[in-house]
């Protein structure tokens, strides 16, 4: 496997001449451009003799980018050298590096935003705003510009030439002094991009010769200078401007590859299985360069005026996906009634050989849906995309990067003990009582509901300001100037450029929230068995000297099995938050702050620092995925799980993932029951689904003798990976899920 | 018929099953059977009444069953609990108190209503896989009434129906399930009297009454032979099995059942033994092609192997 290279540290020489740029720019614009010229060509990597495409790069501890490395102008400390990790400066460079490090303490953009951050809320949620990454509190902002995702088509169209073109005109006609700057420093950032292009082909000169080193050039320098003809051409372009903008999500590409690929297919100018070739190398590059989380490509669905070529590419991006064993990248399919069936049906087929991939999306729930809760049109809403780990957004049209986590199981765990964690005191909320002072079920909800409240709001504060920041210092020109409208007002995204400007909080342990609930409701305020000051210790003391209570509430109904008590609590907590999400807009520059039910591997991670709660959960045990059941706790069937995982209305989000782990052997032995089983899912109103095809047997084999199941790929929640190369704790988790179609 | 009030004995309600007649099933499985084959994969279905199991890894011997048991049947040996069925009442009393659920109880009373209303959540499904409610136990006639009614409210409430039966019943009781019933998933376990009889504990002859009543009613058959190696896989049955499914062309086809050895942790719940002739491991894949073999040397129609 090729070495990860994604973040090497580039030293202090690039840092200073990088600080240097970014001291002698005075406005924002003349930073990036300053900037840009010290970071390109300093961390592009070489192209290599087994590559067809170039743009591989690194991420340095300094850097202009939306998301990796950091946000915005990012200085990315832990990397950095200190005195008592000097990573073998002398003593005379690491006052150097110490000069940098003051600098950059106040022009980090992150630590702009902690800065910024509304005051009542810093105070009361001591360590949120600083403390990402400990997981001992139940909310957290993060600071990144995530799923940003560019207007491919227009820039395959026009190419580099076309984009300068237009800019130019743009500027000379250009009224304000605001807008001539922006347009100036948008053709700066078409300049790099030509020199980026003029790099790696250089790069590839010192290749030893071979056809595809010169199949790699000519597409270079045809792109340097000209709009791309060919498909290769077109896929370098769509690369490249990854390369570039740090944009690690690719979009709908097979409306903008689609016709590329008929074109050279249809004149014989590539073969199948070369077009396979090329975008092997692009998915073995996606898979070395972006992180699992990302690196979506989404194919099919509505909204795609060149339906047929699309779906020719779509079948391709498919067949790629079935040809490799990679977790990477993450192939989405939209799909709708009236489609061509031969997509899903090949997506089933794919599925079933256990790739994880494509990942399911129904339009005809989804649109409606993304209308509902954007408040969109049809034509807009149809243009919606799953990116990273599943949030949506609107392809070239909307931010809706997830800047805050809230864990609700720690939520209800600082509702029930005043605020506070049942195991450490510390203090993750306002007190709003504990489980003793609620006399009600309905008592408990309320201050389980102002918790959740506060939570939301710190956190669409947190979002707005960050958006903020990014306004005022990272124009991010060359993202901008393939975004609808910032070209048509002449500003850049953040600082009133783009057209929607979203937000989103993902949550996290949602399903152990709502099961606590419904244990609570039946043991305490229903049958009265076991009194408030029981629960309560038995929470503080991770159930020890309560074996019995431990087993009732294990035994309480649980959502996943399609049960009317336990699923309607889950819908409550869901409506819930989703609406208190939602009204934490209220005040702020955002235009909407939405849910996403997504999950990642912080479900375990989180779990570790979550107390004992209510559904029979012990102490740092994995909370579950996404809108997923506990593990081991959908005991009813497939039908169950996913009836009830289609229940939570879709309308008052952004995007939630459906993860069901399908036994190896059920596609194969019942084909047509498994397609029918998620077409009736569909059906019946599922809006996504990603299915895990695999064996318990196979994966417990993989801890014995990891080497000989290197191909063993799950998904773990808003990513795939291999699983062997999961953590213990993330593999536990996996395994404890059910394995369905026995 | 006044279903009001009626209840019968199950112990699960299995849903999304693809291995009880065609498509995707709810599975309800009833309590109580005359035969008592002795490769029995659900023993919990034998009994007719509630009885009482124990998974004695589960255990952790803290001793709270003990005080509880007024019939004096559990005793603490080694840091687990051992129990006395002989002095057993099955009132229960130590599972409830049991922390971990290593004592624990198989079956439960439920209405016609409940098993319907939980198979109806499934429609859907059934109607995309061509699926629907599968009656099976134990042998559902045992308790007749009750399974009479079940199949026709839900063949009422429009689901295809199919019962899983061993053939042992009253004749009438059969033929009252006719009207009801779009599928019966019928056992044939063995071709040899005498073997049908010590495998089973029940009579061929019996069996092959009920089948030839179902024939003569044009009733639509799926045959199910549970398929033990070196027990009843014999040639000469497998032939059979072939030949049947030749003669009645009404007959739907043929479900070889392979054995596996799943059933066996709850034999030891139970505390029955099991016997010694039963194989260790799942039916492997070379047996598995050689009942495809004589199933296609027969001419057999319809085979699955499950």
């Amino acid at each position: 496997m090729a070495p990860i290279i994604r973040f090497k540290p580039l030293g202090l020489d690039y840092v200073e001449a990088f600080t240097a740029a970014h001291q002698a720019g005075k406005t924002p614009y003349e930073r990036e451009t300053l900037c840009q010229r010290v970071q390109f060509p300093a961390a592009l990597v070489s192209p290599r003799e087994s590559d067809f495409l170039a743009g591989k790069r690194t991420y340095p501890e300094v850097g202009y980018s939306v998301q990796y490395g950091g946000m915005g102008f990012y200085a990315d400390f832990p990397r950095w050298p200190t005195h008592d990790n000097p990573m073998g400066y002398s003593a005379s460079e690491l006052s150097r590096w110490q000069a940098l490090r003051s600098y950059w303490e106040r022009e980090d953009a992150t630590r702009q935003c902690v800065a910024g951050y509304a005051p009542a809320y810093a105070t009361a949620l001591e360590g949120v705003f600083t403390g990402v990454g400990n997981y001992d509190l139940a909310i957290y902002p993060l600071y990144r510009m995530a799923g940003l995702q560019l207007d491919l088509r227009k820039l395959v169209s026009l190419g580099v030439p076309g984009l300068e073109k237009d800019l130019e005109t743009r500027r000379r006609r250009a009224s304000d002094d605001e807008a001539k700057a922006f347009f100036s420093a948008c053709l700066e950032s078409v300049g790099q991009f030509r020199e980026v292009i003029r790099h790696y082909s250089e790069e590839a000169g010192e290749l030893p010769p071979s056809a595809r080193r010169d199949a790699m050039i000519a597409a270079l320098d045809r792109i340097e200078t000209a709009r791309p003809e060919t498909f290769h051409e077109a896929l370098q372009l769509v690369f490249l401007s990854s390369t570039v903008t740090g944009t690690i999500n690719f979009g709908r590409l097979d409306i903008v590859l689609g016709d590329y690929l008929c074109a050279d297919l249809d004149s014989g100018r590539i073969t199948e299985s070369h077009a396979m070739e090329l975008m092997a190398n692009f998915y073995t590059l996606i898979e070395e360069e972006i992180m699992h989380w990302d690196g979506r490509i989404i194919v099919g669905g509505k909204g795609r005026e060149n339906e047929r070529p699309a779906d020719r590419f779509a079948m391709l991006a498919m067949a790629v996906t079935d040809s490799l064993n990679l977790p990477m990248p993450q192939l989405s399919l939209r799909f709708y009634d009236g489609q061509d069936p031969a997509l899903l049906d090949k997506a089933y087929d794919v599925v079933a050989h256990g790739k994880t991939y494509p990942m399911l999306y129904n339009d005809d729930v989804n649109i409606p849906a993304v209308m509902k809760a954007f408040g969109v049109d049809e034509a807009t809403a149809e243009q919606y995309i799953p990116y990273g780990c599943g949030e949506y957004m609107i392809h070239h049209q909307s931010c809706h990067t997830p800047n805050g986590i809230i864990n609700l199981a720690k939520a209800l765990e600082a509702a029930l003990n005043n605020g506070r964690s049942l195991t450490t005191g510390k203090l993750m909320a306002p007190d709003f009582g504990n489980l003793c002072d609620y006399s009600s079920f309905e008592e408990l909800w309320n201050a389980y509901d102002k918790t959740v409240a506060f939570c939301g709001r710190a956190l669409a504060h947190a979002q707005s300001a960050t958006y903020d920041i990014m306004g005022r210092t990272a124009p991010f020109s060359f993202v901008s100037m393939l975004y609808d409208d910032c070209l048509e007002k002449g500003r850049p995204l953040f600082a009133g450029g783009i057209r929607i400007l979203g937000g989103t909080c993902e949550t996290y342990g949602n399903t152990n929230c709502a099961d606590s609930l419904t244990a609570i409701r039946r043991w305490i305020y229903d049958t009265g068995k076991w009194s408030r000051a029981e629960l309560l210790q038995a929470l503080r003391d991770n159930w020890r000297g309560f074996p019995l209570l431990r087993r009732d509430c294990k035994e309480a109904p649980k959502y996943g099995n399609d049960d009317d008590e336990a699923d309607g609590m889950l819908l409550r907590v869901h409506d819930h938050v989703c609406g208190r999400v939602r009204e934490a807009a209220e005040g702020t520059a955002l235009d909407h702050f939405l849910v996403v039910v997504i999950n990642n591997k912080i479900n375990t991670v989180w779990g570790k620092m979550t107390s004992a709660s209510a559904d029979g959960r012990t102490t740092g045990e994995a909370l579950a995925p996404g809108n997923a059941p506990g593990g081991g706790c959908d005991r009813s069937g497939l039908t169950a799980v996913l009836n009830s995982q289609a229940k939570p209305d879709p309308t008052i989000h952004a995007g939630a993932v459906q993860n069901v782990k399908v036994t190896s052997s059920f596609p194969v032995q019942h084909p047509d029951i498994y397609r029918a089983v998620f077409n009736s899912y569909f059906k019946r109103g599922g809006a996504q689904i990603m299915i895990t095809v695999t064996n318990r047997e196979d994966l417990l084999a993989a801890r014995i003798t990891p080497e000989k199941y290197a191909n063993l790929i799950v998904r773990v929640g808003g990513f795939s990976a291999r699983f062997i190369d999961l953590d213990h704790d993330t593999q536990e988790e996996i395994l404890s899920r059910t394995e369905h179609g026995h | 018929m006044d279903t009001d009030g009626l209840k019968g004995m199950i112990t699960d309600i299995h849903r999304a099953s693809v291995v009880d007649g065609p498509g995707l099933r709810t599975t309800v499985f009833l309590k109580g059977c005359p035969l008592s084959c002795v490769w029995c994969h659900n023993p919990e279905t034998q009994a007719p009444d509630i009885d009482l199991a124990l998974n004695r890894e589960k255990c952790v011997g803290c001793g709270d069953c003990v005080a509880v048991c007024p019939h004096d049947a559990l005793r603490l040996e080694e840091g687990r609990i051992t129990l006395d069925r002989g002095r057993c009442a099955t009132c229960l009393a130590c599972a409830a108190v049991c922390p971990t659920g290593a004592l624990f109880s198989y079956g439960r009373a439920v209405t016609v209503d409940e098993i319907l209303r939980e198979a109806l959540k499934d429609r859907l499904y059934y109607q995309e896989t061509g699926g629907g409610i599968t009656v099976s136990g134990g042998e559902p006639m045992f308790q007749g009434q009750f399974t009479i009614a079940l199949l026709k409210a839900c063949k009422q409430a429009g689901l295809h129906t199919c019962l899983d039966t061993a053939g042992i019943g009253a004749e009438d009781a059969f033929r009252d399930t006719l009207p009801w019933t779009d599928l019966y998933l019928f056992d044939y376990k063995s071709s040899d009297p005498d073997a049908h009889q010590r495998l089973t504990g029940a009579p061929l002859s019996a069996v092959l009454k009920t089948f030839d009543l179902l024939i003569e009613h044009n009733a639509r058959i799926r045959l199910r032979c549970p398929l033990i190696p070196g027990v009843n896989d014999d040639a000469g049955h497998l032939r059979r099995i072939a030949d049947i499914s030749r003669s009645y062309p009404a007959l739907d086809g043929v479900d070889l059942l392979c054995w596996h050895t799943m059933g066996r942790g709850k034999h030891a719940f139970l505390g029955r033994p099991v016997s010694n002739a039963l194989p260790a491991e799942n039916t492997d894949e070379r047996t598995k092609a050689f009942y495809r073999q004589c199933m296609e040397q027969g001419r057999a129609r319809g085979v699955r192997i499950l």
